[in-house]
Order: C-alpha cells, then sequence, then structure tokens
C-alpha cells in the first residue's frame, strides 16, 4: 500500500494553475512564485474563470450526456448534462470518475514496443521501449497487409460513427471484428428479437409503471442505463402511493434494497419462478397468444417450482395476482443473477408477461438502436482459430478478454501462437490483454477525442474534446484512418483524414448546425419507432431448468464500485465504501449466517474459495442479504494490471472459476459455478467503513411502512413511540439576513449509488487515504453512504443514509473551538476555517454526526491525479479539521454572479456537487429564507424530519424525507 | 515576579537587537542600476511617492512597521513590504504607465472579468512592440530584445509573482475593482515604480481594515474555503 499514498514529507504540494502552467505555491511558507501568462491571448478562456463543454461519456453503453468543467484547459469535473435526454442532469459515479482514468498515473503516455530482457535476477522479463508514432505505425501497417494470414480485430460495443468505420475498415482489410462486452445485455436483445421481433435492447420507462417487478436486474446500479433508470423510478418512488416493487434475486443488490419484497430465490431459478408467474397470465393473453402459452407452461406446478426456488409459493401468487390487479407495470430481468444458463429463457418469458400485461409499447418499447453485437461464440471460435496458427494480426480495443474471460477459455496461450504475427492493443491502460502485446498504441481518453453514438430515445449524442491531450496519444478513429490510409485503402474513412471530418461527414448537417449540436453536446429530438409485434415460433420453445443441485455455487455480480472490472483502476471508486456491505479497498464474499455456520467462518476472515478452475482468496462478509448457499462476490476486482489502484486489490480474479459457456451462448453465464471453501491462509487487513448496522432505536434514517392502498401501516405490536416535544430554546435565535442555505435528502429516492461521494471527491480536493488509513477509521469522506439494518431475512429494512455536516443552527462543534475555526456564518453555513484551525479535534469529538475529518498526514497525490485538483478549493494540509462545505466555492460563484447583475442568488442557481450528481434528484439545495424555493417546500413535507433534533436539540439545516415502503 | 519581570527585558532588549543587525535580504538591495533615469518624473506626472494612496500605508494595524514586520525579519520574504524580485525582463512600469500613459487595464484586461488579473500574454506585449523595435529604445534595446526572443520561440516568460499570497486565501479582483477599490490602493503607484515591488504586506489585519471601513463582508468564508 506504501506505493500508492506516500505521506508527504513536504510542506506543501498543491498546484495552483494560473495561466497555463505554474509552480507549486506555499501554504504557510510561501515561495518564489511563477507565473506562466498564455502565449496566446484565448478568446474563450479567462484565467480564474473555468470554461464548460458539454460531450458524451464514454464510461458505459448509456452514453449519458456529460457537461465538463475545464480550469486553464484542464478538465477538474464532471456533471450531467441537464439537457441530455438519458440522464437528464445526473451522472454515476463510474461516469464522474473518467477524470481518474483520464489523470491515472499509469497511463501509458507513448507508443510502446514488447522486447524481451532480463531483470536484475537474469530472469526473463518484458521490456516495453518506446518507439515514435511512425515506426509503431509503419510495423502494425506491414502486419496488416501480409498476405494470407488470418486476422482479428477484438472490440468492445461501440455505438454510431466509430462502429461504421470499424466495420468499414474490418471488412476493406479483410479482417474479422469479434465483439465482447461482459455487461452488455445480448440475452435481452435476443429475446426482444424472438418475441417483439425487433432485435435490440428495448427502451424501459419506469415513469410509467405502478407496479415493478424485476428478476434480478439491477436497474438502480449496473444494467443498460442505470442513471436513467433510476431518474424515471425516482420520479415516482418520491410519490405518496409509490410504486410497489418486487425483486427476485438470490442477493440483495442496491435496486433489491429499495424494493418493496425481495423473493430471494435460488440462483439460476429465476427463469422458473417467471414461468410460474406467466402461467396465472395466461388467460389474459389474447386468442392466438394463449394456447401457445399455456402449451409453454404446462408443465409447471407451482409447488415443484416453489421448493426448486427455495420459495413460499405464495410469493409466486402474490406477484402474479399484483400484475393482474395493476394496470400499468413493467417486468424485467437480466443483471448478474440473470445471466444464468437460462438466461434466455427467462428474457423470453419476461417478455412474454410484458406482452400479456400490455406493457410493450408503454413501459418497455422495442427499440433497434443499440444493437449488441457481442457474442461469446464468435470469441471462442476465434481463439480455436488462432490457436491453429497462421496469423497475421490480432487487435485489441476497448476489450479485455484476458481478463473478463474464464482461463479455460486460454486467450494467454493462443495469443502467445500468434508470432510471427503481431498482437495490437489500443489502448492508453496497461490491463491483462495489453500487457500480452506486441505493440502498443496508446489512444485518446473520450474526454479528449471526439465521437457519437445513438440514443435510444432519438436522436445522437456528441463527444468533442475538453481538453488538449496531455500525453503522446492519438484519438482510435484517427488511427483507423492513419492505418487505412497508409495502406492505401482509402475508401474506408471515404477520403477523410481524421476522425472529426469523418463523423462531421457522416452527420451531413450544415456548419451552422453543427456548432449548435457541438455546444448542446448532440442533437436530441423524440423519435418515436412504429411498432409491429411479430412473436417468432421459436419462441415458444425455450428450454427451463428442472432438478438444481444443492452444493455451494458462487454468484458473480455487477457492483458500483467496479462494474465489470472497468473501474478498478480508480482511486476514488476503490476507496468508497461498497454501499451494502461496506467494504473499502478489497473484493468480498457475502456469505449468508447459516452457511458460514456450516463452513465455521467470520466476517473479517479471508476464504480460498475455489474449484477446478481457479481459486479466490478473498475475506469473507457475513450477512442475511444473500440466499442459503450462495457466495455472493463482486466482479473486476483481482487484477494482474490495470494499474496501481487496481493491483493493489489481491485475492484474484472471480471470472476464474466460471466455467466456459455451452450450447453456442453469446454471454458468459454467472450462476452455475460450484466451489469448495475453505479458510485461506492469506492474511490480510479487512475494512468495513461501519462497525453496526443497528440505529439503536435512534430513528436515525426512518422508514414509513405503507398498506397496498397507500395509508400506513401501523405496527400494533411494537411499543408506542414517543417523540420527544420540541425543545424550547433557551437563547435568542440566529438571524440570516439575505440567505439560509439547507437542504433535504429524500430517503425515498435515494438508491445509495454513492455518486454524490464520488462527486464531492472529484469537487473538493478529498485526499484517497488508501487501505491503511481507512483501516484506522481515518477515511477522509465529506459525504458518505451510511447503512441501517432492521428485521432480518427477506423481512430486511435495508435504510440507506447519505450523511454529511448538517450544518446545525445549534451546533456543537461551535462552541467547543477554542480558536473560533469553525463558527456560524450569516448565511446558515457552518464555516470550517482551515488557516485557523490548530487541530484540537474537540469540533470532531462533539459532532453528534461525526461528519468532521481530520487531516492526520499529508497524501502525497500522484502528480498526475493533482491535474484534476479544483484551483477553487484548497487543499488542507495535516493537522487542519475539514468537512463539507455545502460546497461554498459555488455558492460563493454564484453569489458573485448575482452581484454583477445586481439580483439575489436565485433558487437552483447554487447547486452542491452532490445535488447536481444525485441520478435521483434525491437532493435538494437553497435558500431556506425563500419560502417558494424548492428546498422550503421539500423541507415542509410530511415525511420530513431531522437526525436527532428532537433529542439533542441540533437544529440541522439538512432535513431527510422519511423512506416509505409497502409492507407486502 | 522579579524574576519573570528580567526574563521579559531581556527578550524585549534581543528581539530590538535582532532588529537593527538583521541582514538585509537579498532582494532589498538595490540590484541594478537602471539604464534610463526615469526614477525623474515626467513633468506631467504628479508622482506622489510609491506608497502613495495605499490603504492604511500598507499596515496591518499602526504597529505594523516595517522595522519589525515579522516576514522580513524571519521569513517568507516574498510576503514583506518591499518584495522585489528580478523579473526575466527588466519591465518597467514607469515606462509604460508613467511616461506612455498605458491605462492598467490596457494589458491587465481580465481583472474586471475573472478573480484573477492574469499578467498578459506575449502576444499583448508584441502588440506593441511590433512596432515598438529594439532599434528604436536604443537604452531598453537588450529588454525588447529579450521579449522578441520569447516570442519568436513561443516561449512563455516566466514572470516572477510579486504579490505572493498563501494558498488558503481566495481574493477576487474582478469584486474589488466593481466595488471601485482602485488599483493603487493595495498595489502602490506602480508607475513610479522601475521594478514592482510589494508596498503592503497584505496581511489579514490590513484586508478586514479596509472591509470594515468599506462595510464589505468579513465573514471568513468570503476568503478562505
Amino acid at each position: 500500500m506504501s506505493d500508492l499514498v506516500k505521506i508527504g514529507q513536504s510542506r506543501r504540494n498543491f498546484l495552483k494553475v494560473l495561466g497555463v502552467s505554474t509552480v507549486a505555491a506555499g501554504c504557510a511558507d510561501p515561495q518564489k512564485e511563477i507565473i506562466s501568462p498564455h502565449f496566446k491571448e484565448s478568446s474563450n478562456q479567462i484565467p480564474g474563470n473555468a470554461v464548460w463543454y458539454n460531450s458524451t461519456c464514454g464510461e458505459c453503453r448509456s452514453h449519458c450526456g456529460i457537461t465538463v468543467r475545464t480550469r486553464e484547459g484542464r478538465a477538474v469535473k464532471i456533471e450531467g448534462n441537464p439537457d441530455h435526454p438519458t440522464n437528464k442532469g445526473g451522472l454515476c459515479g463510474l461516469g464522474q470518475s473518467a477524470l481518474q482514468a483520464l489523470y491515472d498515473p499509469d497511463r501509458i503516455r507513448e507508443p510502446l514496443l514488447r522486447t524481451d530482457g532480463t531483470d536484475s535476477m537474469g530472469n526473463p522479463k518484458v521490456i516495453w521501449k518506446p518507439v515514435s508514432w511512425k515506426e509503431a505505425l509503419n510495423k502494425v501497417a506491414s502486419a496488416m497487409v501480409e498476405p494470407g494470414k488470418k486476422r482479428y480485430f477484438f472490440t468492445g460495443e461501440t455505438s454510431g460513427s466509430l462502429d461504421s468505420l470499424l466495420n468499414d475498415f474490418v471488412k476493406s482489410l479483410n479482417m474479422k471484428r469479434v465483439t465482447y462486452d461482459p455487461m452488455e445485455a445480448v440475452e435481452l436483445a435476443e429475446s426482444s428479437e424472438l418475441v417483439y421481433g425487433t432485435y435490440g435492447i428495448p427502451r424501459f420507462r419506469f415513469d410509467k409503471a405502478d407496479l415493478i417487478v424485476s428478476f434480478g436486474a439491477d436497474f438502480l446500479e449496473t444494467w443498460i442505463s442505470p442513471t436513467e433508470f433510476a431518474r424515471d423510478w425516482a420520479t415516482r418512488r418520491k410519490e405518496s402511493k409509490p410504486p410497489m416493487h418486487f425483486q427476485i434475486e438470490p442477493r440483495l443488490s442496491l435496486t433489491g434494497a429499495k424494493a418493496d419484497k425481495w423473493i430471494s430465490v435460488k440462483p439460476g431459478t429465476e427463469s422458473l419462478f417467471a414461468a410460474a408467474v406467466l402461467k396465472r397470465l395466461t388467460h389474459k393473453a389474447d386468442s392466438e397468444l394463449a394456447p401457445k402459452l399455456e402449451k409453454l407452461t404446462n408443465k409447471i406446478d407451482f409447488n415443484k417450482v416453489a421448493k426448486e426456488c427455495d420459495i413460499s409459493v405464495s410469493h409466486i401468487y402474490t406477484v402474479a395476482s399484483k400484475l393482474l390487479e395493476t394496470k400499468e407495470s413493467i417486468v424485467v430481468a437480466g443483471g448478474a443473477p440473470g445471466r444464468s444458463e437460462y438466461g434466455k429463457s427467462l428474457q423470453v418469458i419476461v417478455a412474454f408477461i410484458n406482452l400479456v400485461l400490455g406493457n410493450v409499447g408503454r413501459s418497455v418499447i422495442p427499440s433497434s438502436v443499440r444493437r449488441p453485437a457481442t457474442s461469446l461464440l464468435e470469441v471462442s471460435k476465434s481463439i480455436e482459430e488462432i490457436n491453429k496458427g497462421g496469423v497475421g494480426v490480432v487487435m485489441f480495443h476497448g476489450t479485455n478478454p484476458n481478463f473478463a474471460l474464464p482461463s479455460a477459455y486460454g486467450i494467454k496461450l493462443a495469443l502467445e501462437k500468434v508470432k510471427p504475427g503481431l498482437v495490437v492493443s489500443f489502448s492508453s491502460i496497461m490491463d491483462e490483454t495489453t500487457a500480452l502485446a506486441d505493440v502498443i498504441l496508446p489512444v485518446h481518453h473520450s474526454l479528449e477525442d471526439w465521437g457519437d453514438s445513438d440514443i435510444p430515445s432519438g436522436g445522437r449524442s456528441l463527444t468533442q474534446p475538453t481538453m488538449n491531450p496531455i500525453f503522446s496519444t492519438k484519438s482510435f478513429g484517427d488511427l483507423l484512418i492513419i492505418l487505412a490510409n497508409g495502406v492505401d485503402k482509402k475508401e474506408v474513412a471515404g477520403g477523410k483524414e481524421t476522425f472529426k471530418d469523418y463523423i462531421q461527414a457522416r452527420w451531413n448537417v450544415s456548419a451552422s448546425d453543427w456548432r449548435k449540436f457541438v455546444e448542446a453536446g448532440g442533437e436530441f429530438k423524440n423519435t418515436d419507432q412504429s411498432l409491429t409485434i411479430t412473436t417468432d415460433a421459436k419462441a415458444f420453445n425455450i428450454k427451463l431448468p428442472e432438478k438444481h443441485g444443492d452444493e455451494l455455487t458462487v454468484l458473480p455480480f455487477f457492483s458500483v464500485k467496479s462494474f465489470d472490472g472497468r473501474a478498478a483502476n480508480r482511486a476514488w471508486l476503490q476507496e468508497i465504501p461498497d454501499p451494502l456491505s461496506l467494504v473499502v479497498w478489497d473484493s468480498w464474499a457475502e456469505i449468508h449466517p447459516l452457511t458460514a455456520k456450516k463452513l465455521s467462518l467470520k466476517t473479517g476472515q479471508i476464504a480460498k474459495i475455489g474449484n477446478r478452475f481457479g481459486e479466490l482468496n478473498i475475506p469473507v462478509v457475513v450477512t442475511e442479504q444473500v440466499k442459503d448457499g450462495v457466495i455472493a462476490v463482486p466482479i473486476g476486482q483481482g487484477h494482474e494490471e490495470y494499474g496501481r489502484f487496481a493491483k493493489v486489490v489481491k485475492g484474484g480474479n472471480v471470472y476464474n472459476l466460471l466455467s466456459p459457456a455451452k450450447n453456442g451462448s453469446r454471454y458468459l453465464p454467472l450462476t452455475n459455478a460450484a466451489v469448495s471453501v475453505d479458510l485461506s491462509p492469506r492474511r490480510d487487513k479487512f475494512v468495513q467503513s461501519q462497525i453496526t448496522e443497528d440505529q439503536m432505536g435512534r430513528k436515525i434514517a426512518k422508514t414509513k411502512f405503507l398498506n397496498p392502498d397507500g395509508s400506513k401501516w401501523v405496527n400494533k405490536a411494537a411499543k408506542p413511540y414517543h417523540p420527544h416535544p420540541e425543545a424550547a430554546q433557551l437563547y435568542e435565535q440566529r438571524k440570516h439576513p439575505l440567505y439560509q442555505w439547507g437542504m433535504t435528502v429524500d430517503l425515498a429516492a435515494c438508491t445509495g449509488c454513492s455518486a454524490c461521494v464520488v462527486a464531492c471527491y472529484a469537487e473538493n480536493n478529498i485526499p484517497v487515504v488508501g487501505k491503511d488509513v481507512a483501516y484506522q477509521g481515518r477515511e477522509m469522506s465529506w459525504i458518505s453512504i451510511h447503512k441501517y439494518v432492521e428485521g432480518t431475512g427477506e423481512e430486511l429494512t435495508v435504510s440507506l443514509q447519505p450523511m454529511m455536516c448538517q450544518h446545525c443552527q445549534n451546533a456543537p462543534c461551535e462552541p467547543v473551538c477554542p480558536v473560533y475555526a469553525t463558527y456560524h456564518n450569516e448565511d446558515g453555513i457552518n464555516a470550517m476555517v482551515y488557516n485557523r484551525c490548530v487541530g484540537t479535534r474537540y469540533c470532531s469529538n462533539n459532532c453528534t454526526y461525526k461528519v468532521r475529518r481530520f487531516n492526520w498526514f499529508e497524501f502525497d497525490i500522484p502528480e498526475t491525479y493533482q491535474w484534476q485538483l479544483n484551483p477553487d478549493v484548497t487543499r488542507r494540509t495535516v493537522g487542519v479539521m475539514e468537512k463539507c462545505t455545502f460546497c461554498v466555492q459555488r455558492i460563493n460563484e454564484a453569489k458573485d454572479k448575482a452581484k454583477d447583475e445586481g439580483r439575489k442568488v436565485k433558487d437552483g442557481e447554487v447547486k452542491p456537487a452532490c445535488v447536481q450528481s444525485c441520478p435521483t434528484q434525491a437532493l435538494t439545495f437553497g435558500n431556506l429564507l425563500d419560502k417558494d424555493s424548492a428546498v422550503s417546500k421539500s423541507s415542509g413535507e410530511k415525511r420530513a424530519y431531522k437526525v436527532l433534533d428532537t433529542y439533542i436539540n441540533t437544529q440541522p439545516s439538512v432535513s431527510y424525507l422519511e423512506n416509505h415502503k409497502y409492507k407486502v | 515576579m522579579f524574576r519573570n519581570f528580567f526574563y521579559y527585558i531581556v527578550i524585549l532588549v534581543s528581539l530590538g537587537a535582532s532588529c537593527l543587525f538583521a541582514q538585509t535580504p537579498e532582494h532589498y538591495k538595490e540590484t541594478e542600476k537602471l539604464p534610463l533615469s526615469e526614477i525623474d518624473a515626467y513633468p506631467d506626472y504628479p508622482v506622489a511617492g510609491k506608497r502613495a494612496g495605499v490603504w492604511n500605508n500598507g499596515q496591518a494595524a499602526f504597529w505594523d512597521l516595517d522595522i519589525i514586520d515579522y516576514f522580513r525579519l524571519f521569513g517568507a520574504p516574498e510576503r514583506a513590504r518591499g518584495y522585489k524580485p528580478e523579473q526575466p525582463i527588466k519591465f518597467s512600469h514607469v515606462v509604460h504607465v508613467q511616461k506612455n500613459r498605458v491605462d492598467c487595464t490596457y494589458c491587465h484586461w481580465n481583472v474586471s472579468k475573472s478573480s484573477y488579473a492574469a499578467i498578459p500574454s506575449v502576444e499583448t506585449c508584441m502588440g506593441c512592440h511590433s512596432q515598438v523595435k529594439a532599434a528604436d529604445k536604443p537604452e531598453w534595446a537588450a529588454e525588447i530584445e529579450k521579449l522578441t526572443e520569447y516570442f519568436n520561440k513561443g516561449e512563455q516568460i516566466p514572470w516572477v509573482k510579486v504579490h505572493v499570497m498563501p494558498a488558503y486565501v481566495r481574493f477576487n479582483h474582478k469584486r474589488h475593482v466593481k466595488a471601485g477599490v482602485a488599483c493603487h490602493e493595495c498595489h502602490g503607484q506602480v508607475g513610479e515604480m522601475p521594478v514592482v515591488e510589494r508596498v503592503s504586506s497584505m496581511k489579514m489585519g490590513w484586508c478586514i481594515d479596509c472591509h470594515r471601513a468599506r462595510g464589505a463582508s468579513i465573514d471568513c468564508y468570503t476568503c478562505h474555503y
């Protein structure tokens, strides 16, 4: 860990950027400082003022719109684009952490050539030799045209112009394109073709449903387009009578935690459950479909299904009857649990359920915009072919099969047989596949590059460079064009020299329109596709699981911390605790208490989880949030390459436990690996961000239970709860002349996705401390997601609560400060003045909410990460207390603007980073003195309460709106 | 009691002595004789002295005298009054402001637009100096040639910052200019400085004094966050 975050010796290394670049400024001891002004006056850049660029996020396939804040030519913050139809302003943690991929200290900075050398002990070792672009490209071009050789191009999922350019490129060069993205829901697209007659991932409208049934689809976290879905879901969830939500999955996901009912089935049996539900619904189908569906489900026996799924049969009846009595509903399936061997069957059944219930065209809209090309079948065939030899060149871009495929596929061995051919990787991060390449051509990050993609709701989204490339990298599109032109295949790019020209030509719009679209971040319009539903006969011929074994199985799942592994090299995402398991800087295995008892394992012990394919050595989290007999492990940790922040997490890659796909499946089934578990000899620290998940009866995160009709459910068995009477105030209340800033947090809408936490890290220059320091409980996050659990088994109620400084009117921290470093200002903010602080930590001891963070060390930030620091926020030195400031730099900026225009700050003008980033708009910020402001209205709602206020009279400025949940 | 009093006397005397014998830092010494005797005013320019018009004479309080200036005596000389670093080009504000009457905001045009006042770009300098060439000004030929060289090489000029502030201070030029604070109230009569020097230590007391007098905010969060 020592190489991860070094505790600095130098007093200050805050990089204050003025002009184009400067030398560091001193804090306590200023030193001679150099100002380098612009060489050339820039038309749109005024030093000290931010410039914003609209672009498109390139982190996953949902392609959310982003707005990038740049200061003096460097991207410092990514926010969601409020005008973009997909995400409408919110952005997930992964999208925001794209900055850390851009400024990754381990980025490849120039073309590299593999040479074999030896280390100091004389052992063979790969030495990467930097070469010029010309030399590298010449080498690749000559390998590309070698006659009589096979050529492969492995890519991730692409969209828009890049997709068409790539297809033309591989076609004209006689290459074979193989696409593989482990997260892409190909089985969903296939089922859509079978049942609706449209190949492609349908659009889901969670705002158009009064009942949500999800078979494993974690649509609030990682599934398909989580930011969009979370937003839609939250608009309805905030209502007083929210849609009912059933989540059927073996491991409680964040989405499950927000559901009204979690039904934990055995992994791989979701399709049986769905088929049983369909059986109860067949009579609603039209006369043509009904007999076919009856035939499909005639073998279903409810009791047998319940036994096979290991649930009570009443669950099937409840879900089915709710579906029957609700007019508008949505049924989805997918995610990691939905990706069993029978994943496609599950999707087909779910598609039928939607069809029968009339959801198709309303909440489920078949669409052909997003057409997945991922095919594991093609991948395995290609690997076989490569193994046979005679390969000229194998190229990789945007995919990492050496990590994301089980080792049983043998891609590593296959690539060794490519010689004398060439393995080329277009990647600027040394991942597991790139490490096997002969030539590495580093490409731009999407924040430095042009690009475009299609938006499912209609229109096109545009990616534009937000800054000059920081290293000697090139645009991937440009490289394809250069390579094609270099081997006299000018027709590939239609005579265009750059990828930007190629995109512009493909968009085919006038110059003024183009400028408009570049400014807006795309061309947004709503196009309704006409619907004709044609069901293929093959759809009725699906296979359902029969007998399920009782052995221990491992259930890999996609998590908001690592996704499929692509996010493992981001320090922020490694540092934030997983909202449900609370684990920091680690991979982990969730095990049910009964299983843990059988295996005699405890939380924190490191277990050896293995089968004939591989082995994991990861710590155990004993929790009831997983089915008995299932070991849930997050996908994406245990990298051997992929940069320092990914490599620091040891324990192994869960993909290696899985067996290869059978029967020509286009995706990798995730739930079929039987394992044995033992205590591991490995010893390591294990860090969880919370000691207890119990509220101790203090009503910190409140949940209101609702009857199915929306009225309040009263627990008659519980002891009557007598709230404290409102406290009488002894002292005169504070006066706020103009503003009193306040916030509300809607716990019903908060999904715990931790986007706000990442936003806060990015905005406020919060240091990443690493595992060792986090182990001592010295993490620095100003806002964190607290988790509380009540009840047991399937009756679990999980409360996720963002907790930041409450900016109390009677703040306990203020009177104890001996040096007046923390005080209450006239805007109602509990201010913290770093340069006054002497580090007594009395305030932290006296803080009721434990939100103050002390700088025990001064952390050395890798140089490249320093370029991301927000120049408007001071980097704190050692010995100084810090905490949430309500993003006072943004408040001051808004006040500054308002003063220029001679007015007061308008409602909604100031949005702290957390509020801005929230995909569900669970957070509201504004002036409490203004009775018409959004925050005044929501803090006056019936659900509003203040944490611990009635006990200790702290009078927080932050109100929480209690969560609500049906009692089903 | 008496003993304590004795110690106080000793401390005071030694402090006083250290003030008297403290070495004058390097940059206070007169560097090099400048080519023009332009310290003499141009006939119609009202010369008032470098510190004329500076708020409170650059003092945080009445006792904040040059002779006992903490920064001058004990460190961070960059923050002391009189800090006068040598610049890569001997740019003279006397010539530009006093003689040629160039307005401050002609070069520092940013000052009312952003929190930074920003040094002009090399291109801005060359805007005039493509006309005013080294050959035209023999006494300044060397300096103008340096500038041309930077321009031809496409390099930025590494100016040395004179008004160095700690990193935890957020000063907004725009707000001050718009509130009608004149440049010289903080920076002194720059037009009378052949080499720009710091005429105020810019201590917090000095800022607060002006903020109080003018009814501006004295909330810590105005400048420290």
